[in-house]
């Protein structure tokens, strides 16, 4: 099989900013307002705390109950604090539902773009991760982490410009030590990571043992090897606690670091308010109990959101490890794109051929065909950096007319496939058939539906065309068998041995009135005598069809007007003779 | 698994850490009200000290808790995984919906309920308590209404309580309905261009096309991904197949925890104008001392020291869905027979594998030598090798020179899978899983043989974060492993997938060897020649005979 390489990584905030523009996600409106929000709220509160700071006074020292103005500007703040942050609720989880769902249709786009070609790379297990924790990890970065992120930095701001007003001397005195809080926490955050690295390996391959040992259960159960298992983990447990231990106490710190400025800070402004009201300390202006108390209840504010934006840390680096795998998946260019550049763009690639000139008859005539990697985005490749797009196939030549019948060889990883993909229009490719095609593969699909839903899918077709195709691939035996006919349901288990499970397939296909067939090796797991019964069948349907077919068994040659070769990454079209003792030899 | 030593220095350091921030504030808002006012003579120094010592005893606490709740915590994973993997000794997982990660994720919920949900509960109930009764027991004034703030706050708490709980129960139920529905979407994939909807929706696509040629640029990548966005219901059940639900149900349970702060806020607000505008207090001895800004202090701050036990109801919510989740969880014991010599024969009558529509097998292996199971993809050649091994409930007889071997796990036959486990751990553990101690330059010869020299030495780790494998090494290893535990059968199931010719060749030598003085049994699509087969079982032709599925093979 041929690799696909991973593409240059950008930063996270980058990246990001590239999918909303792109996908219109509306993250940056949604963190704007979520802030604005919230830092009004805050700043309410401030206000409210001015009120309340006032309403003491009165108590404290005047011995009088509070006035009515304090009341109702203390009542009316906190409820505008109150009122706020419930929009800020409301703003962040209708961002991140949106957000979530626009996602989701871009990445259904892509499956619908690259189909089978895409989804068969990785096991079912890997899509479903990426679909519903890798999209919502990254939303959560987005619109939680980062609104966080810009309130950690405005708040203080704010909350440092009141203090100021109110006292200069502790106002200065914080600007100066505020500084060393983020300094410390990039010390420490720094040595935090250096020792992270120096057992990440360690940390990696202990910590995925359990899960490990889990899938292995049977296999441990026939080789009688789950005690010493048990032993090995239990140490393993024991190594990786220790190194984890010694990673966290130094990230632990970070927080440290945090609290105890927040709560020095606090602790400080206290005894320094309460000396200088006591007239032991005299330095800047005088204070009194409203000014102290103000500030008092504001110095919390200039790092409690930092320690919140700390809670939510662990967003950026599940954000990062979902971007490395939705990356490559959001920039696959969809295909919309990729024809309207045929349409538009034709007078400034002249890679593309044509597609009106062609006579009738003729399917694709195409030169210079190249066929890409996955994530290949054609626009990209054709205006600036056309070499750093990696060919994985290319060919001189390749014509198709209607009613060719194409033998494709090569040895298994030659690129048979990929050839069939770029074709039929599921991977990025110079050309591609302008017509549907209908693939047979080497495992048949069958649905847990019912039969009637098998061959159907969402379309709908009478009895008789749904009887008469399953007789024409000689499953009419089979059907007649069926305690429900055409509406027994297939379970996990069906009724099919894997030369019926691809009749099935064939029957699919032959329903729906597409003129062109790719079969990648429909028989590669059959045994020979039912390959040749089924390589049969597929002829003779295939009559009037356009097919290319790719196998590496043998194909008697008469039933081919094509052979097509692939070699180190090349299609070959090869004479009629040569091939066919090419094709004798190798089957061999 | 529950009956661990409760985390009690967790516990303590957590309410240290809480008890220190919240006397931090009450003591400093007490000290300035009272310098402001200050008879002369006042002892200044005993106040500014406490507060120091509270600082540093709270900045101690807090790195302390920290440490200690972690490390309890990654010794409470260790033994609650070492007890449940001991459980499944010799056992089976049978549901599928359990995933290994998934019960990964279950055990580490499980192990953190100290430091999730426990301390952060306990310490909030315990200041609350505190302050309510130094409150009442000085007659604070507005201690009336601190008290009713503890109320409101114990009921918001069950409220939402009950409710997380309901929502993390929709929540499980939507994640397993998401994976089911996705998992038959995904396996799907190769027809979904059959599908109409897919069809339409490339032809929409081209007759657009053309529309949005006065758009430039980027503004047509908008306009055109605005376009397919409204037109993306591609599929066939791509329209059901959803994460929304599950995304739904997560962002619930966070936004009723959120709610439920910001109502709890909003009461705290309110009971702060309430003791503020004198509505309530009662003409107390205490009115318009220092003393008396101590209570509308603490409820003004109460939404920060009291509101994140909202979300830790939720981690509880989630807590019980993990111990039910464990609770449930079902394993089949395998049941283990102790090896016995065959002479002469091992026989199959009417042997098919429960639960699978595969074909009555009647057969007779000879005691040595290799036989070749072949028939098409999907007939039960591997359920029939698994079934074999004892690794799959079945039906019908295995005998053993005439005697009747009963259902379960012979202890020396071997199985190697289609798609072997690689163990994460060195090559020689994975070649050795049982630790029987074979000797290394046994191990070395073998994976030479098996043209494995490219793995060399045994020290590289494999599998999961090491040395990545082919899946033709991987079947190699696996059959190394297979081989050096000397079993008396052995069921290779296709050993020769993805080999080119010439390894194919090297295995066959090997499986030729071995044969000699065991049977082999190999599950296949193609025979290479240089394999000496003994016996052939043809698994084809496996038609229906009848309609209830009782249909026999053509051996």
């Amino acid at each position: 099989m041929i690799k696909e390489k991973i593409p240059s990584r950008q930063t996270l905030t980058q990246w990001c900013k590239e999918m909303d523009s792109a996908q219109s996600l509306g993250l940056r409106r949604s963190l704007m307002s979520q802030v604005a929000v919230k830092c009004l709220s805050l700043f309410s509160l401030i206000i409210g705390f001015y009120y309340f700071s006032n309403i003491a006074q009165d108590w404290v020292v005047n011995k009088t109950p509070a006035t009515r103005g304090d009341i109702v500007g203390l009542s009316s703040c906190l409820a505008l604090c109150w009122l706020f942050q419930g929009a800020f609720n409301a703003l962040s989880s209708r961002g991140k539902v949106k957000a979530l769902d626009k996602l989701e249709a871009r990445l259904k786009q892509v499956f619908v773009a690259r189909q089978h070609a895409l989804i068969r790379q990785h096991s079912v297990y890997y899509w479903q991760t990426l679909w519903l924790q890798h999209i919502q990890a990254f939303t959560d970065w987005a619109l939680e982490y980062r609104v966080q992120q810009m309130i950690a930095v405005i708040v203080p701001l704010l909350a440092l410009a009141v203090i100021f007003y109110v006292n200069p001397v502790i106002g200065l005195g914080l600007l100066l030590t505020l500084p060393v809080v983020p300094l410390f926490m990039i010390i420490v955050g720094k040595g935090a990571a250096a020792l992270h690295r120096k057992h990440f390996v360690a940390l990696e391959r202990l910590g995925s043992l359990f899960t490990d040992r889990l899938a292995a259960l049977p296999m441990l159960a026939s080789f009688q090897a789950h005690q010493k298992q048990t032993d090995l983990l239990k140490q393993a447990s024991e190594n990786l606690n220790a190194r984890t231990m010694k990673v966290v106490s130094v990230a632990f710190l970070s927080n440290s670091v945090l609290d105890f400025f927040a709560t020095l800070a606090v602790a400080l402004v206290a005894v320094f308010i309460g000396f200088s009201l006591l007239g032991e300390l005299t330095i800047g202006p005088t204070i009194t109990l409203q000014q102290g108390l103000w500030v008092l209840l504001t110095v919390p504010l200039l790092l409690s959101e930092m320690k919140k934006l700390g809670q939510v840390y662990h967003q950026k680096a599940q954000a990062e490890a979902a971007q490395d795998e939705l990356y490559p998946l959001f920039s696959i260019p969809i295909q919309a794109h990729a024809q309207d550049k045929t349409h538009s763009d034709e007078k400034v690639e002249g890679y593309f051929e044509s597609i009106n000139k062609r006579p009738s008859e003729s399917l694709l005539t195409a030169s210079n065909v190249n066929v890409f990697e996955m994530n290949a985005s054609l626009y990209s490749s054709l205006s600036s950096c056309e070499s750093e797009t990696p060919v994985l196939l290319c060919a001189d030549r390749l014509n198709v007319s209607k009613g060719d019948k194409i033998l494709l060889s090569g040895a298994s990883g030659s690129g048979k496939t990929l050839l069939l993909e770029a074709l039929g229009g599921q991977r990025p490719a110079s050309h591609k058939f302008n017509e549907p095609v209908v693939w047979i593969t080497q495992h048949p699909v069958v649905t847990p539906g019912s039969v009637r839903e098998n061959l159907c899918l969402d379309d709908s077709f009478t009895d008789e065309a749904l009887n008469e195709v399953l007789q024409a691939v000689e499953l009419g035996p089979w059907l007649t068998l069926l305690p429900y006919g055409l509406d027994t349901v297939m379970t996990d288990y069906p009724l099919l041995s894997g030369g019926e499970a691809q009749r099935l397939s064939l029957a699919r296909a032959l329903l729906r009135k597409v003129n062109i067939w790719l079969l990648d090796e429909p028989t590669a797991h059959l045994p020979d005598s039912q390959h040749h019964r089924l390589a049969q069948l597929i002829n003779r349907l295939g009559e009037n069809k356009t097919l290319i077919w790719a196998s590496h068994k043998a194909l008697p040659a008469n039933w081919f007007t094509h052979f097509w070769a692939i070699k180190d990454g090349k299609v070959k079209v090869a004479s009629m003779v040569s091939q066919n003792e090419d094709q004798e030899a190798t089957n061999e | 698994m529950n009956n661990a030593k409760p985390a009690y220095i967790t516990l303590l350091l957590a309410l240290l850490h809480g008890v220190a921030g919240i006397s931090i504030l009450v003591i400093s808002s007490w000290f300035i009200a009272v310098s402001a006012i200050a008879p002369v003579g006042f002892n200044y120094v005993i106040p500014a000290v406490v507060i120091r010592a509270l600082a540093l005893l709270r900045i101690a606490s807090g790195y302390a808790s920290m440490w200690v709740g972690h490390n309890d915590l990654l010794a409470r994973i260790a033994n609650i995984r070492l007890s449940v993997f001991s459980q499944l000794e010799n056992a089976q997982i049978n549901e599928k919906a359990l995933t290994t990660e998934a019960l990964a994720q279950h055990t580490e919920e499980l192990a953190s309920r100290w430091i999730a949900w426990i301390a952060p509960l306990s310490s909030a109930t315990f200041i609350f308590t505190c302050l309510c009764a130094v409150a009442v027991g000085f007659g604070f004034p507005g201690a009336g209404l601190l008290i009713a703030l503890f109320v409101v706050w114990s009921i918001a708490l069950v409220l939402q309580g009950i409710g997380a709980l309901r929502i993390a129960k929709r929540a499980t139920h939507a994640n397993a309905q998401f994976r089911q529905g996705s998992t038959n979407f995904l396996n799907s994939s190769a027809i979904w261009h059959l599908s109409t909807a897919f069809t339409n929706m490339r032809e929409g696509k081209t007759t657009c096309a053309d529309e949005s040629h006065t758009l430039q640029g980027p503004e047509r990548d908008v306009a055109r991904n605005l376009e397919t966005a409204e037109a993306s219901a591609p599929d066939i059940n791509i329209k059901d197949v959803s994460a929304k639900v599950v995304w739904l149900e997560k962002i619930a349970q966070k936004n009723t925890a959120n709610r439920m702060a910001w109502w709890f806020q909003g009461m705290a607000f309110l009971l702060v104008v309430l003791t503020m505008s004198g509505a309530f207090s009662i003409a107390s001895a205490l009115l318009f001392t220092p003393i008396a800004i101590v209570v509308p202090m603490v409820l003004l701050a109460a939404p920060d020291w009291a509101g994140n036990a909202f979300s830790s109801i939720s981690k509880f919510a989630q807590y019980k869905q993990s111990v039910k989740a464990l609770q449930q969880m079902k394993a089949t014991p395998i049941k283990m027979l102790c090896e016995r010599e065959i002479n002469t024969a091992v026989t199959l009558t009417e042997f098919s594998v429960t639960g699978r529509r595969t074909s009555k097998v009647n057969t007779n292996l000879p005691a040595r030598g290799v036989v070749c199971v072949t028939g098409s993809s999907g007939c039960g050649k591997s359920s029939l090798l698994q079934g074999f091994a004892g690794l799959l409930p079945a039906h019908g007889k295995r005998k053993i020179d005439g005697v009747n071997l009963p259902p379960g796990l012979v202890t020396n036959w071997r199985y190697v899978e289609q798609e072997p486990v690689i163990l994460s751990g060195s090559l020689a553990l994975n070649l050795d899983p049982a630790g029987r101690g074979i000797s290394h330059s046994e191990f070395i010869t073998l994976m030479q043989e098996l043209g494995l020299e490219k793995l060399l030495p045994l020290t590289t780790w494999v599998g999961k974060a090491g040395r990545p494998l082919s899946g033709g090494e991987r079947k190699r290893v696996a059959l190394a492993r297979a081989i050096l535990a000397k079993p008396r059968v052995l069921l290779v199931d296709e050993p020769f997938e993805g080999l080119d010719i010439h390894t194919q060749h090297r295995v066959c030598t090997v499986l030729n060897r071995y044969a000699k003085d065991n049977l082999v049994i190999i599950a296949s699509h193609v025979t290479p020649k240089a394999l000496v087969v003994r016996k052939n079982v043809q698994l084809d032709g496996a038609s229906i005979v009848t309609v209830n599925g009782d249909h026999r093979a053509t051996l």
